[in-house]
């Protein structure tokens, strides 16, 4: 079949840099011989790559001795537990979520015999136990020594803990922290609580995970305190350094009570430790720590029930335009996804939805395949939150890339509608 | 031969056996092309070494993520771009307030787009060639940010269209035209600079370039 100029002109730039088999090869070449528009457009992008060919890339000149060390601490700490945990450590360290649940139990029974009552305050959802797979890469307290790039050595140090152990959990924390903010009673409630348990923890400075969980606070994420604080485990050594008493203990509710938190017009959202608070009464730890567990498996299909009841059209319409609801309330199907993604996406609309675009975007980041419905979605997420930062460009495209992935999906309409609104 | 293995298997000795040099080696094969992207992309020779460590550093301590859905390679300039790109939103915020908001969107970052406009535009022969690179680093860092990244990743990353697709979160043809936009800006960049010649088929490049990069046009 002979190339008409249309048909070309989208094989121009493979041609150019030579991204064609070898048929459509011999197709184009015969179009240019005989056609001399498409000819002299193809010498023009010719001559233009050839010269921008001729600019010097430089290499990097810094050498990579603390690369190597970083490596190597991280080849340490990721083999580290098998050696000291046995098989608590193989369990915790297995690299998928699989084991999730099984390590909710074994954290609960271990941080409930240690800190008795404060569990209730520590643990509110199943969510917290994802940190635990990431943890015990982190457990053994390494002093930070990489002193060879100098100032740089020290931050990045605690980067390394904080994006890489954690990255995921404290992305998931702080949409809870979020929620859990922007309640009334339940977040003082929850807030108040979460001073005793760092009280209680910050009495054990011992403590085997409070040391890199503590320091992983001080790092980057500083501006992020405040939506951080109501991490379970990492939130120990918090009271010190984030002072987060935003309401007196008095006004907190009864612990019993585990009001559903009041709707306000403008951030509706219930605490996603509605949940865990439901049975607050005494007990020894571990029958409690049990209980907890015996609730975490009764989701177990949806590991997320908690947070897609906080999420029911009702108490959705967060900080967010209609956009939003629209957004939200077309979830895409995505139970054919791989857990890791499941997860993100469902991270990421909760993010999205506490207004929490840069974390949200940090969890998109990276290639992304699945029904092309999720795939849609979380090109919209990108592009609201893209949006709601003020990119118009990078809005105009994860709408475009939105629109690609699932023409005909309701995400696919919604980027239409954007698109066309930003035009 | 460590160096012979294809770069998940390095990655995966490295995650499996805390291999380090196989983590070096992956280093190794991608550090000059991550550099030339970053580089050309935000214009800052200090901040892109910095950018390239923290893209091997989250090479380092992600190596648990990757879970081989794109290759390596995608992977780690997926890493950069995005830090590319918060970087020179820091940059532009920066400029921004510093210039009481009236910085340009897109050049903000980059002066040297008007550094070179502003110089002795006639074409002096004997200096055309000197006054050469300057001219295509700032043609491209005037460029907008989806339109250069594109190119950037194909021309100096050699990474091939379907990937920056993966990396930039856009469709194929989507790539494809902002690659065609790009080249024919560059082009009329490079006109404006005077150097109109320069563009002419046939030409010699002046500096030694491997032949599969030679335009193949011909």
């Amino acid at each position: 079949m002979k190339l008409d100029c249309k048909a070309m002109d989208d094989l121009l730039v493979d041609f150019l840099y030579d991204e064609l088999d070898a048929s459509e090869r011999a197709r184009v070449e015969l179009h240019l011989r005989e056609c001399a528009g498409c000819a002299e457009e193809m010498a023009r992008l010719a001559g233009t790559r050839r010269l921008m060919g001729t600019l010097e890339s430089p290499a990097p000149l810094r050498d990579d001795t603390y690369l190597m060390q970083v490596a190597k601490r991280q080849a340490r700490l990721a083999s580290a537990p098998k050696a000291s945990w046995g098989p608590l450590g193989r369990l915790l360290t297995r690299p998928s979520y699989v084991t999730l649940p099984v390590a909710g139990l074994v954290l609960l029974l271990v941080v409930g015999v240690t800190l008795g009552d404060e569990i209730q305050a520590l643990f509110g959802t199943r969510t917290d136990s994802i940190e635990m797979v990431g943890e015990p890469r982190m457990a053994p307290p390494d002093p930070p020594d990489f002193s060879a790039d100098g100032a740089a050595g020290e931050p990045e140090d605690h980067r390394l803990l904080s994006e890489s152990s954690v990255g995921l959990a404290l992305e998931v924390e702080a949409a809870k922290g979020d929620w859990s903010e922007e309640t009334e009673d339940g977040g003082a409630k929850r807030r108040h609580e979460d001073q005793r348990a760092a009280r209680a923890v910050g009495r054990r400075p011992e403590s085997k995970t409070s040391v890199p969980l503590a320091k992983q606070e001080e790092d980057s994420v500083k501006s992020e305190a405040t939506a951080f604080g109501e991490i379970g485990g990492p939130s120990i050594g918090r009271s010190a350094s984030a002072p987060r008493v935003v309401s007196p203990p008095e006004a907190r509710p009864p612990p019993q009570a585990a009001a559903p938190p009041r709707a306000s017009p403008s951030t509706t959202a219930q605490s996603p430790m509605a949940d865990a608070s439901q049975s607050p009464e005494p007990g020894a730890p571990v029958e409690r720590a049990r209980r907890q567990h015996a609730q975490l498996e009764s989701h177990a299909p949806s590991r997320f029930g908690s947070e897609d009841r906080m999420r029911s059209p009702a108490t959705r319409g967060m900080p967010l335009q209609e956009m939003d609801s629209q957004l939200f309330g077309a979830r895409s199907s995505a139970s054919p996804l791989p857990d890791e993604q499941q997860l993100r996406l469902e991270r990421a609309r909760s993010l999205v939805a506490a207004g929490r675009c840069e974390q949200a975007l940090l969890l998109l980041e990276g290639t992304f395949e699945g029904p092309e419905d999720a795939v849609a979605e979380k090109h919209a997420l990108r592009a609201r939150c893209f949006e709601a930062t003020g990119r118009a460009v990078e809005a105009r495209d994860a709408w475009q890339a939105a629109l690609d992935a699932s023409p005909g999906s309701h995400f696919g309409e919604l980027a239409r509608q954007a698109l066309r609104r930003l035009e | 031969m460590i160096d012979a293995r294809t770069d998940e298997a390095l990655l995966g000795r490295y995650r499996a056996r805390g291999d380090v040099r196989a983590f070096e080696v992956l280093v190794r094969r991608h550090r000059r092309a991550l550099f030339a992207f970053i580089l050309r992309f935000i214009g800052d020779p200090h901040k892109a070494e910095d950018l390239l460590q923290e893209v091997f550093v989250r090479l380092a301590t992600r190596a648990a993520d990757f879970e081989g859905r794109a290759s390596v390679r995608t992977w780690l300039f997926t890493i950069a771009r995005n830090q590319a790109l918060d970087e020179l939103r820091k940059a532009r915020h920066r400029a921004t307030i510093s210039l009481d908001g009236s910085s340009d969107a897109e050049g903000g970052a980059m002066p040297l787009v008007e550094r070179i406009s502003s110089e002795d535009p006639s074409p002096d022969k004997a200096l055309c060639c000197s006054r050469l690179q300057p001219v295509l680093v700032a043609a491209i860092s005037s460029l907008p940010d989806e339109q250069r990244e594109v190119f950037l990743l194909r021309e100096y990353a050699g990474v091939p269209f379907k990937e920056i697709a993966q990396i930039t979160g856009v469709g194929l043809n989507t790539v494809k035209s902002r690659m065609r936009y790009a080249l024919e800006a560059l082009r009329r960049t490079i006109v404006e600079a005077g150097l109109e010649e320069e563009l002419l088929e046939g030409r010699e490049a002046p500096e030694e370039r491997e032949a599969s990069q030679e335009a193949v046009g011909t």
